[in-house]
């Protein structure tokens, strides 16, 4: 028995050394010699040069698109560097050796030296150069992801947080877990991932809105379109719209969709309750994307004039004339009183639509995307981001500098209002990739880099959709299972809705239950 | 005693060779495994290999990931026919085999009841279903008890250590089918080792593991955690298209627990000492009875249980989507003469028909057949709301030019029955037409993991090195040359493109508009006009566009419409451009009306019109359904 272990020991240790040294003959750990250093830098993707990255995020991996025999690449600092020996094009950094140079480096640049081998010859390619800000990102981000298509009943998405810091992304919710449809309008309160909403559409068991709070959810018999919380969690503002799709004929973007009837309603979480306002249910316009100031005292929403009346003409002879004006009523918490409509950022100022607004949490920028018409960013190929300073006497949006020809949307500021994350089209026109970008005290935009994934080709072929993307300072601690069974036990909190569609018919305006 | 164990063992062995070799023989010969592969657009979420880590770096830290990753890469083998046919009659044989060997365990001596799994399997194929991983993960967890029982008889904290170690393997491989695994063991222990502790420990690890690992760590819900891989889960009962179908499959789980559980429990409670056999005479007649029993209900299911209608879908969409277009009007003159004009009912007919209208058109016969077969105006477009329609709209759009409605169609395939790779290859090649390079590249470079495909996708991803304008690809000029330009962009609803067939209607009239050449639109329209019986339209069409194509002569369908046309003319005089209508189609027409004379009356004329006229255009219009059958 005791010789049986011995032999049993042995193979391990001898098993564990022809692993080890097979990787390590064929890791290919050669160092450049006598590189000749070219005048050009190395072209990679992503494309990790010029930027500002924070101090703690996951290493950027990329792929080095020069053609080779092999591939060394330095990674360095003023004060410190080390080695990547490449297996292949893909360069993997490190993460520890990442994320200590980079924390000891705060505010100076990090640089990618990239050496090639071919035909015996090394050569060395001028250095990428990027920032390291001294500020950080938020540790998590969530998103949705969804592959391009329109019956979402039937697709596979989910929710998912990923850590930026490392690799690892958790899967929140996935429609998996109830027997199929769609997910989705989630949102954080205040940047804490504990208390969110997450909109739910099932066949099954029909549409619902999960409120969270900790590890305590409420399934509300309730279908939320975009929400926004109030700082003080009391209430969720959100829309309701009637959604529909068009698929055009010809040209690039074959799809848009569109609201062709929506308004804004509230529900109190406390008091079981869906209460509306006129200022924001008004039956002459359309209002979507509400958006709170951090404060409280403001609800920010977008708002466009009614151009049809016939719901069954789809599409709507006017719908490219659909222009939305982003505007603000206050908002008194303790009284539940909305004041008077003001305009911040009429379609008129930009000559565009402009929609989904977002407000730093510092309560000073806007940013907001700006489209030739309609209401839905992400499928407009002429979705830009634009910022607006809401400190200023005059507000003047301006375009951003970081935008591409495809569509850029679904925008949010990092708690420490450094960062932007942002949906983007950029790399081939179907797919959203979620990038990011720093944002200074001017309001100026650095060069946005795509999230770090471990893969870098990753992004190649993958053919989800990453889409609304925000930011959190916490993980979320309740697990899917406990979402899914909550939606699975179909036991819905039954709300007192007045409201039954979209903006209210004329013959019944009195039916809701308005605050005013 | 030795030769009578040898020589029952050779006929056992002996009956699951033959049980076997007649699966792979029916499997190749009346299934065929390509058209399964292929998928009909009712296969969802069929495995795909590809090749690199990706495939195993996705699965292999998941409960359940080897299963998947083995049945991705053996499932790619289903693209040959024989390969297929073989993989399925081997994972009989070996579920056969396994099943044999736990009865014998159990001492039951039940032998017969092991062909369970191998006519379950059978049935799934019969239904024309894809459930491989799934029937992978149960053969697995069959072996893994096989193994457990081999080698689980010493005592003591090695007993325990294997149990633990066993159910967790089976759960990290199979994951549901670990659960199977924990359930069969513990009651093994219980019934026929009487040992309940052990019992418990192996039923205690197939409730903890899953929560655990799955639930806990993992983060899955509780459904995915104890029934992965098994076909119970949201996802699959979701997103298969044909629900019914997963009942075989459940009988298949089912019945293998209750099969081992009969032998388990006759084993334990029956008065006959283990080793001291029945006698030879006996087990002779229940040999021959048992495998008669086995042999009647494979006959029975081949004849009643094979689904006639999925078999002529997923045949036609099989040569559809390979372009075969001989074999598919060779295939469905065959169906069509060996079933009622019914038989395959609504939806069957029309995905069917629509198929081979499709091969109608690139065989230059649409205006000779178009009425050989039931029609009716949905056939055209496939309008009507059915999760299989998705991929074949897609191609009768993209040939004919309307890029981004065949683009909206294959996305939605995409998302309903998961990655194929003609989806794939069909979109790569739309976004090369719209010089949409980078979204090409996506599928393309997914293409190329496929071991099949992977030539295909090289080719196109170095003629885009080469030369970025892909001017020099025939299929790309061909599709250019098709499709519209922004300018004539019209938006639709797009819930309205899956019945409506007005809407083509009105895609392909803008479409004429600006490429009157489109023979294919040009086709189509006048077939769906005749269709819908819209015979001013067809003339009004007709006229406008004829001058923009060379026929040899006016095809007699379209002679008939025209015909048919000016024959409800009060001067009866007929005015088309370019083409005269011939001779024997005037007397030809004459014939149809001295029929119809003779009755007076539309009904009592049917028979002998049809019989005469049946695949004439002139009995389509009177009685709205062709008249070859």
């Amino acid at each position: 028995m005791i010789a049986n272990k011995k032999i049993i020991i042995s193979m391990i240790i001898i098993a564990a050394f022809v692993v080890l040294s097979f990787d390590l003959f064929f890791s290919g750990k050669a160092e450049p010699v006598n590189a000749t250093l070219l005048d050009k830098m190395a072209e990679i993707s992503p494309d990790y040069y010029d930027t500002v990255v924070p101090f703690n995020i996951a290493p950027l991996n990329f792929t080095v698109r020069e053609k080779a025999d092999k591939y060394f690449v330095k990674v360095s600092t003023i004060n410190d560097s080390f080695n990547v020996y490449c297996k292949n094009s893909n360069v993997i950094i490190p993460i520890k050796k990442w994320k200590s140079l980079l924390a000891a480096n705060k505010g100076g640049e990090v640089k990618f030296e990239v050496f090639t081998l071919t035909d015996g010859r090394w050569v060395q390619y001028q250095a990428i150069t990027n920032k390291i800000s001294e500020e950080p990102i938020d540790n998590y981000l969530s998103y949705r992801r969804i592959p391009p298509v329109r019956i979402y009943i039937d697709t596979r998405m989910g929710i998912y947080q990923r850590d930026v810091t490392n690799y690892n992304e958790k899967i929140l919710l996935s429609n998996d877990s109830y027997y199929g449809g769609c997910l989705n309008c989630h949102s954080f309160a205040g940047g804490d991932s504990g208390v969110m909403s997450i909109g739910i559409r099932s066949d099954m068991l029909g549409d619902s809105t999960l409120l969270i709070d900790g590890d305590k959810v409420q399934n509300v018999d309730l279908k939320m379109g975009y929400n926004s919380w109030h700082p003080s969690k009391k209430l969720v503002v959100y829309s309701v719209s009637k959604v529909v799709q068009f698929v055009n004929t010809a040209g690039k973007e074959f799809r848009e969709v569109f609201d062709i009837d929506s308004m804004l309603a509230y529900y109190l979480p406390g008091e079981r309750k869906v209460k509306t306002a006129d200022v924001f249910s008004n039956k002459d316009r359309q209002e979507t994307y509400p958006c709170f100031s951090p404060d409280g005292k403001y609800l920010y929403f977008c708002s466009a004039p009614m151009l049809w009346h016939d719901e069954k003409e789809l599409p709507p002879a006017r719908y490219k004339e659909m222009k939305y004006d982003i505007v603000r009523v206050s908002y008194d918490a303790a009284s539940d009183k909305w004041g008077q409509l003001e305009d911040v950022i009429p379609a008129s100022l930009t000559g565009k639509s402009n929609l989904l607004p977002r407000i730093s949490y510092d309560g000073r920028w806007l940013i907001f995307c700006a489209t030739d018409y309609g209401c839905f960013p992400s499928h407009s190929m002429s979705s830009d981001l634009w910022i607006a300073d809401l400190s200023s006497e005059k507000i003047e949006p301006r375009q951003l500098e970081i935008n591409s020809e495809e569509s850029e949307s679904w925008h949010s500021f990092s708690n420490n209002n450094r960062w932007i994350a942002f949906s983007s089209k950029r790399r081939n026109g179907t797919f959203t990739r979620i990038y990011i970008a720093y944002l200074d005290n001017d309001g100026n935009v650095s060069k946005p880099f795509i999230l770090p994934v471990k893969d870098p080709q990753y992004f190649d072929t993958c053919r989800d959709g990453f889409t609304v993307p925000e930011f959190s300072m916490n993980a979320a601690k309740i697990t899917g299972e406990k979402l899914g069974r909550v939606i699975r036990s179909a036991n819905k909190i039954k709300v007192d809705i007045p409201i039954t569609m979209a903006t209210p018919t004329k013959s019944k305006p009195q039916q809701y239950d308005s605050a005013e | 005693m030795v030769k009578h164990i040898k020589t029952e063992r050779f006929w056992l062995m002996t009956a699951d060779l033959m049980f076997a070799l007649f699966l792979f023989l029916y499997l190749f010969y009346a299934i065929d495994m390509r058209i399964i592969y292929n998928g009909g657009g009712a296969i969802v979420s069929s495995p795909m290999f590809f090749q690199g880590m990706e495939t195993f770096n996705k699965l292999a830290s998941f409960p359940g990931g080897p299963v998947q990753f083995a049945s991705s890469f053996i499932a790619q083998f289903f693209y040959l026919n024989w390969v297929g046919s073989l993989i399925v009659a081997v994972l009989g044989f070996v579920m056969n085999r396994e099943l044999l060997y736990i009865i014998r365990k159990s001492n039951s001596g039940l032998y017969f009841l092991r062909f369970t799994g191998l006519i379950v399997l059978l049935c799934l194929y019969l239904r024309y279903t894809f459930f491989f991983t799934e029937q992978l993960a149960i053969v697995l967890t069959l072996l893994l008890i096989c193994v457990y029982l081999r080698f689980s008889d010493a005592g003591g904290f090695r007993k325990i250590l294997m149990m633990v170690f066993s159910a967790a393997t089976a759960y990290w491989l199979c994951q549901g089918g670990g659960v199977i695994f924990a359930l069969v063991a513990g009651v093994y222990e219980l019934l026929i080792r009487k040992s309940w502790k052990d019992s418990l420990i192996l039923l205690s690890a197939g409730v903890v593991f899953p929560y655990v690992v799955s639930c806990l760590i993992l983060n899955q819900n509780i459904l995915t955690a104890y029934s992965g891989m098994l076909g119970f889960t949201p996802h699959t009962r979701v997103f298969e298209p044909r629900p019914l179908t997963l009942i075989p499959l459940y009988i298949l789980f089912a019945m293998l627990v209750a099969v081992v559980f009969a032998g388990f429990l006759r084993g334990a409670f029956q008065r006959r000492k283990p080793g001291v056999q029945a006698g030879i005479k006996l087990k002779v007649a229940g040999f021959i009875a048992g495998n008669l029993i086995v042999v009647f209900t494979v006959a029975g299911l081949c004849l009643w249980y094979h689904d006639k209608m999925m078999r002529a879908v997923f045949r036609t969409d099989y040569y559809a989507t390979e372009k075969k277009w001989d074999q598919l009007i060779e295939y469905v003159n065959e169906y069509a003469a060996n079933s009622d004009v019914n038989f395959l009912g609504y939806i069957g007919n029309n995905y069917v028909m629509t198929s081979a209208n499709f091969a109608f058109y690139n065989l230059n016969r649409m205006g000779y057949d178009l009425f050989l077969y039931p029609q009716n105006p949905n056939v055209l477009f496939l309008s009507m709301k059915t999760r299989f329609a998705y991929s074949r709209r897609a191609d009768i759009y993209m040939d004919m030019g309307l890029l981004n409605i065949a683009e909206h169609q294959l996305l939605e395939a995409l998302e309903v029955v998961g990655e194929r790779p003609a989806i794939y290859q069909r979109l790569a090649l739309i976004y090369m037409a719209k010089d949409n390079l980078p979204n090409a590249v996506v599928y393309l470079e997914r293409l190329k993991k496929l071991y099949f495909y992977k030539a295909w996708a090289s080719g196109y991803l170095n003629m885009i090195e080469a030369d970025s304008t892909l001017n020099n690809s025939k299929d790309i000029k061909y599709l250019r040359s098709m499709m519209l330009d922004e300018s004539a962009n019209k938006a639709y609803a797009s819930f309205f493109l899956e019945d409506n067939p007005k809407l083509s209607e009105e895609m392909i009239i803008e479409l004429l508009k600006k490429k009157p050449t489109n023979r294919m639109a040009f086709e189509y329209l006048l077939s769906f006009y005749m269709l819908t019986n819209n015979l001013q339209k067809f003339v009004d069409t007709f006229d406008r566009y004829i001058g923009n194509y060379h026929y040899k002569i006016l095809p007699p369908l379209w002679q008939q419409a025209i015909v048919t046309y000016y024959s409800n003319k009060p001067d009866r005089e007929i005015k088309i451009k370019k083409y005269p209508i011939s001779q024997e189609q005037y007397k030809y027409y004459q014939n149809y009306i001295t029929i119809f004379s003779k009755y007076k009356k539309r009904e009592p004329a049917v028979w002998e019109l049809a019989k005469n006229f049946g695949k004439s255009y002139y009995f389509y219009y009177m009685y709205g359904f062709s008249g070859v059958k």
